[in-house]
């Protein structure tokens, strides 16, 4: 029965580490039926297909692993909307205070880009990707056990664009 | 953002990676029901003859896959409802969901089914404007092949035409916002310096 309750009790924090946070899925689920907005959801499944595949070289390898460990991705864009800021503004403010933590903000032109992570046992479960400008907007999730040193590499392989300027993080932040 | 033809053939190469798995009980009845406006069955051979250019990868990808099926519904032949159950019962059968997306392209879910970790199939329904698309691949592929062709592209001569025509279409608008947002900074330019000079 102990052992039974510890189980349980795993089960439960493992679920909790690795779920999405609630501002992100708050705003995602606000337009969800928005047909401004592309939506998109890989699950862990997807991923985990990942480990099926062998890497040609240790790079690769790493690559893949760090792949399968992740847990989910939600993706919420859009190309060609009216004010795309107004988005951006909305679900910083929305984020803010909820334990996410800012690692980078980048000017891309006309565009504005933020990356927040949030921490849990010293490992990053979540990371956030906030784009917004004049006529785009793109809010992603990513969680799971994020290697950051791995995520530009990542990026290219999950065909994200703007995650690329992951690989401009200074060495210190990557050994989180 | 994700790119959309690049999704568009991870799905495709997706589809790829069942193995030993016979036609889901849920979809047997759209067929059985001749729903269907377009019905296509692709064997080996005629999966082959897709990769136009020879790449040997390809064919290394599909040399295990025993057939593809694809199937476009008209939306007045089929309920919504219907459709949407459709997903549910192949939950029941134990199909997991991979991918859901919604775009100016459509819903599209796609659910791969696993027996002790092993894929046994895969099916992508696809909900758009005018009409339904189901797709089942039945087989088994190399998922190490289908990256390797992602990553590198691959000529599928009419499939990547097709594919490619919204890629034309997104450069083409992107060549017009230059161009207006050059006219505008000139505009703004020119209205600094007269400004400037009174």
């Amino acid at each position: 029965m102990k052992k039974l309750v510890i189980t349980a009790l795993a089960l439960f924090v493992s679920v909790a580490t690795f779920a999405q946070s609630e501002a992100f899925t708050k705003f995602y689920n606000k337009y969800a039926d928005n047909d401004q907005f592309t939506q998109v959801t890989v699950t862990s499944k997807m991923f985990s297909l990942f480990t099926e595949i062998e890497g040609e070289t240790p790079e690769d390898k790493e690559v893949l692993e760090a792949i399968s460990k992740l847990k989910g991705l939600k993706v919420l864009a859009a190309d060609s909307i009216k004010d795309g800021r107004k988005y951006y503004k909305e679900a910083f403010a929305g984020i803010n205070g909820t334990g996410f933590e800012e690692l980078m903000t980048v000017r891309d032109g006309k565009d504005d880009m933020k990356f927040m992570i949030k921490e849990n046992g010293g490992k990053i479960s979540e990371l956030l990707m906030l784009v917004g400008g004049d006529t785009k907007f793109v809010f992603i999730s990513l969680y799971g056990e994020i290697d950051l040193k791995q995520m530009s590499k990542m990026s290219k392989s999950l065909n994200i664009g703007g995650m690329q300027y992951l690989q401009n993080l200074d060495e210190s932040k990557n050994k989180k | 953002m994700m790119k959309k033809p690049y999704l568009s053939l991870l799905l495709f190469f997706c589809l790829l990676s069942t193995s030993g798995w016979t036609q889901s009980a849920a979809i047997k009845p759209l067929y059985e029901e001749d729903l269907s406006e377009f019905n296509l069955y692709f064997y080996p051979s005629t999966l082959r003859m897709l990769n136009v250019s020879k790449d040997p990868a390809f064919n290394e990808m599909i040399k295990d896959v025993k057939n593809l099926r694809i199937l476009i519904i008209p939306k007045e032949k089929l309920e919504k409802e219907r459709f949407m159950t459709v997903k549910d019962d192949l939950a029941e059968e134990q199909f997991e969901e991979l991918i859901s997306m919604k775009s100016n392209f459509g819903l599209v879910h796609l659910l791969g089914l696993y027996e002790d970790d092993e894929m046994q199939g895969m099916v992508a329904l696809v909900l758009q404007e005018e009409s339904y698309i189901v797709v089942e691949l039945i087989g088994a592929f190399r998922p190490e092949k289908a990256m390797e062709i992602a990553n590198g592209g691959i000529d599928l001569g009419l499939i990547n035409k097709f594919m490619g025509k919204k890629e034309e279409e997104d450069a083409q608008r992107e060549k017009w916002k230059k161009i207006r947002q050059e006219v505008e900074a000139q505009e703004r330019a020119e209205d600094s310096l007269k400004n400037l000079k009174n």
